[in-house]
């Protein structure tokens, strides 16, 4: 399914804007990432996009269609997947009552219901845990049936708030592994975190929210690669003999050094410079002038978060 | 998708999970069981020959006392064989047995004594029998005959005589036994199986709702079913449908028993009509505990929200309960219109043990059309409560009710009200009827503010707009008045139009605060206050009104200048604070 979000805005109150001028397009079958720190309006755009609230101005367009009275909105809500921020759970069902609660109200037929509600259990690993009240779960486990729930009616654009939320290592392994199962068959995923690493190899892209506007979006490697062309960051490993000359040499060439330590028996450094190609390349031969012995020097690329933190003047997770 | 197909859509879901388990074979167990209780008690209480069993039979009309039946029937009721025996010592001696055979000993006198010309020649052999008896037995001595006259004319009075004059002045001795049959007693289970459907219909099935929807609100849990397929109408009905699942397998059986009474002993047309207000009276209750439960349970427990509504619905059903058991007059036919619980009350006498009491002869509006209005007003309040309960299904920032449905709310309220008592002089029926629409207004008027689902964040409130519709709300009323009741009410009203006016306006002003800003515990307590001063304001223009325009403006001036200094200041003072309240920042 392509989303097309248009001029996107929301007001509570009338007066204030928790989004406005939203414009964004997510292409079928991608993985959008939502960036943006607490109250940027990340879970607003998502329930605008779920359907699940009114946008004061500006539109969302699905496959083109802008879905505009109340029986549209039902019929397009069988198609998305909405798993919103708070995870609230019946904690008195188990997640076989739990997950027929919700393929109920997705109107599965009942000869469906069984087979796929058999499907997530087992995708999420639940099956252990199928007759336990929720309550009685990990926080991870009712992370993974809340997830599971959302996938259950087959949703061609699933929607994740803050998903990895509560999830432990194996539980964010298995939820990358989940979404590019997702992604094989061709669901669009729009997915929001304030944790970067989390989305940072798994996007194809993504969209940075701060204070309600949208800052930047994009395939995240164009968007890395617009955002550091200012930035070169190289990574050094020399041999430890006559590597104590080189904090001087970068020092006299203006040179930062990020971080520094021992790799695989070298001395590996990583220094950011404030020119380009040239600059590096002055720069090691004044290092061999002065006896570093460098062994490679290799141009690390930016991550999203470093992107992030480049562009926004917000502090992140 | 039919009607029926939508409303088992929206329904499947949240039944399956009510009955889920062991749940539905509890609730068909306690069916069970109820229904026996139901059969067993009204056999019981039929057939019983107990003091309680008596005692819940006279409360019902069924029997007269039992000292009613020894004096029309001329015996001693006795309890077992140790009282049997003891009541036959008596006879001969003193005590109760022989204060009856002076009774028929003065009956007896006292029908030899006005015995005369007028009497018809038939009864004369009759009054030679009890005139030979009075010769023929020896004087009693000790106490006196109690002598309370006869009437030749009356028939039952001769008839006792024939009593008296049979036994030889000797009441018999008799085991009490209830005078009613087995098709009494199957009336009798139908009664009870239709007032076990008025509890679980008007008390347990709302408070049940209530609790559900309380719960979903306090735990937020509503917000992923409002990402499904179901439409917030379908979540509001499919919630309400799983509340009353239960209740409804447990009513049931107690309907049938009820239905199959009604056809054998009963009315069965009684009865259709207690099921149609009943269904029409569950329907508004299920709905305003919905709303209660939705709005309540944000801040409140389910627990607390549950006790509450317990508290109002019980007070409701024991209210009409008791206005249902009286005889009925004018006001009382009137206030059943705005009480349906005596409605359901009345119909299941009517149904299964005979028609209502009248006092004051025939009522120009028969019940069975009160029951009508309060079936229509129950619709009309339950439709009104599910549309303010679906707006609030997460997701929705819009007022609970649209402008014209709040309109036509309070216009068919304010028409069942006038009409109900259109039999009383106008000016009392329009201040009167003022009086019990200020509540239902103010709910009108606090739907029509908006709300959103984000803690913290209020949308903006248009307090003129608003205050303009409660106004409208107010002459909506006038005008009904003086279509139903004609122009008389005007001229005495005027005097008061500042004392009501201002009232009104602060009643709805307060109301609005309520909503519209946050409420800390002195803006409560200021509300509060300024709700009772309404109050006090509108007795005041009451007042006027029935004296004509001669009770002073401000009723505390005559006690003390101070204290009618501080009621001016409080006139002016409160609807400027709550204006003023609404329009402040509002807090992120």
């Amino acid at each position: 399914m392509r989303v097309e979000l248009h001029g996107l805005g929301k007001s509570y109150d009338g007066a204030r804007w928790a989004l406005r001028g939203v414009d964004l397009s997510i292409p079928s079958g991608s993985i959008l990432g939502l960036i943006g720190p607490n109250g940027a309006g990340k879970s607003t755009a998502l329930r605008m996009v779920a359907t699940l609230l009114e946008p004061t101005e500006g539109t969302v367009a699905f496959d083109g269609v802008v879905p505009t009275s109340p029986d549209a909105h039902q019929s397009l809500r069988r198609r998305i997947g909405f798993l919103g921020d708070g995870n609230p759970l019946y904690k008195h069902l188990t997640p076989r009552e739990y997950l027929r609660f919700f393929g109920q109200c997705f109107g599965l037929p009942e000869r469906e219901l069984g087979g796929a509600i058999a499907e997530i259990l087992t995708t999420f690993s639940l099956e252990s845990k199928a007759e336990t009240p929720a309550g009685e779960l990990s926080k991870g486990m009712r992370q993974r049936l809340l997830i599971g729930r959302c996938l259950l009616h087959r949703p061609e654009l699933l929607i994740l708030d803050e998903p990895a939320d509560g999830l432990d290592p194996r539980g964010r392994s298995d939820l990358r592994r989940v979404l590019d199962d997702v992604r094989r068959r061709g669901v669009t995923v729009v997915i929001s975190s304030h944790i970067l690493r989390e989305l940072d190899d798994l996007c194809d892209q993504v969209a940075i929210l701060q204070r309600g506007r949208l800052v930047v979006a994009g395939p995240v490697a164009e968007i890395i690669e617009r955002h550091e062309v200012a930035r070169f960051v190289y990574e050094l490993r020399m041999l430890p003999q006559g590597a104590e000359h080189a904090a001087d040499v970068l020092a006299r060439h203006r040179v930062l050094v990020e971080s520094s330590g021992m790799v695989e028996g070298l001395a590996a450094l990583n220094v950011q410079l404030q020119q380009d190609e040239a600059k590096m390349a002055e720069v090691l031969a004044d290092l061999f002038a002065h006896g570093v012995k460098v062994v490679t020097c290799s141009r690390v690329r930016s991550r999203l978060e470093d992107v992030y933190d480049r562009i926004s003047d917000d502090h992140v997770n | 998708m039919t009607l029926l197909h939508r409303l088992r859509f929206a329904a499947r879901p949240f039944v399956t999970r009510s009955l889920r388990g062991p749940r539905g074979r509890r609730a068909v167990a306690l069916a069970v069981v109820f229904a026996m209780c139901s059969g067993l008690a009204g056999l019981w209480i039929a057939l019983g020959s107990g003091h309680l069993e008596h005692g819940v039979r006279r409360k019902l009309g069924l029997e007269p006392s039992m000292h009613e039946r020894e004096s029309d029937e001329f015996m001693v009721f006795c309890h077992d064989d140790v009282d049997c025996r003891r009541i036959e010592r008596d006879l001969e001696d003193t005590g109760e047995g022989f204060a009856m055979r002076l009774d028929g000993i003065a009956l007896a006198q006292d029908a030899v004594a006005t015995y005369g010309p007028v009497v018809p020649a038939e009864h004369a052999p009759l009054y030679g029998r009890a005139r030979a008896a009075l010769d023929g037995r020896a004087a009693t001595t000790g106490a006196t005959p109690r002598r309370r006259g006869f009437d030749w004319r009356d028939a039952d009075q001769r008839a006792l005589l024939g009593k008296v004059l049979d036994a030889d002045f000797r009441p018999a001795v008799v085991r009490y036994a209830s005078p009613l049959g087995l098709p009494d007693g199957i009336a009798l289970v139908g009664f009870f199986a239709a007032a076990a459907l008025v509890v679980l219909g008007t008390v347990v099935g709302p408070v049940m709702v209530g609790i559900s929807f309380a719960q979903e609100a306090h735990e937020n849990t509503l917000q992923p079913v409002a990402g499904t397929a179901l439409s917030p109408r379908a979540i509001a009905l499919g919630l309400m449908a799983g509340a009353l699942a239960p209740v409804a397998i447990v009513a049931v059986p107690q309907l049938a028993i009820a239905v199959l009474a009604a056809i054998v002993f009963g009315n069965p047309l009684a009865l259709a009509g207690f099921v149609a207000l009943l269904v029409a009276c569950a329907w508004a209750l299920a709905c305003l505990c919905a709303v209660v439960g939705l709005y309540a349970g944000r801040r409140r427990g389910p627990g607390l929200v549950g006790m509450a509504l317990l508290a109002g619905a019980g007070t409701w059903a024991l209210a009409g309960t008791s206005l249902g058991f009286q005889a009925l007059g004018r006001v009382e036919a009137a206030l059943m219109t705005m009480l349906p619980s005596a409605g359901l009350v009345l119909a299941v006498r009517e149904a299964f043990l005979g028609g209502a009491e009248f006092r004051h002869g025939a009522l120009a509006i028969g019940p069975e059309w009160r029951l009508f209005a309060a079936a229509v007003g129950s619709i009309v309040v339950g439709g009104l409560a599910l549309l303010a309960a679906e707006r609030r299904i997460p997701g929705r920032i819009a007022a609970p009710l649209r402008r014209i449905e709040a309109v036509f709310g309070s216009a068919v309220l304010s028409a069942l009200t006038l009409l109900a008592f259109s039999e009383e002089r106008p000016t009392w029926v329009v201040l009167a009827t003022l009086a019990m629409m200020v509540m239902p207004m103010q709910f009108l008027v606090m739907g029509r503010v908006p709300q959103g689902d984000t803690p913290g964040v209020r949308p903006p409130v248009d307090v003129a707009r608003l205050l303009g519709e409660f106004a409208a709300f107010v002459a909506l009323h006038l005008v009904l008045a003086l279509v139903i009741l004609g122009p008389r009410f005007v001229a005495p009203l005027l005097p008061a139009t500042a004392h009501l006016g201002w009232a009104l306006g602060v009643a709805a002003l307060a109301s609005l605060r309520s909503v519209a800003a946050p409420m800390r515990l002195p803006a409560t307590l200021w509300a509060g206050f300024s709700f009772v001063a309404a109050i006090v304001t509108f007795t005041t223009g009451v007042a006027i009104v029935t004296e004509h325009g001669h009770a002073p403006m401000f009723a505390l001036m005559p006690l003390s200048p101070w204290l009618g200094a501080v009621q001016i200041a409080l006139t002016v003072a409160i609807p400027v604070t709550l204006v003023r309240a609404m329009f402040r920042p509002r807090a992120g």
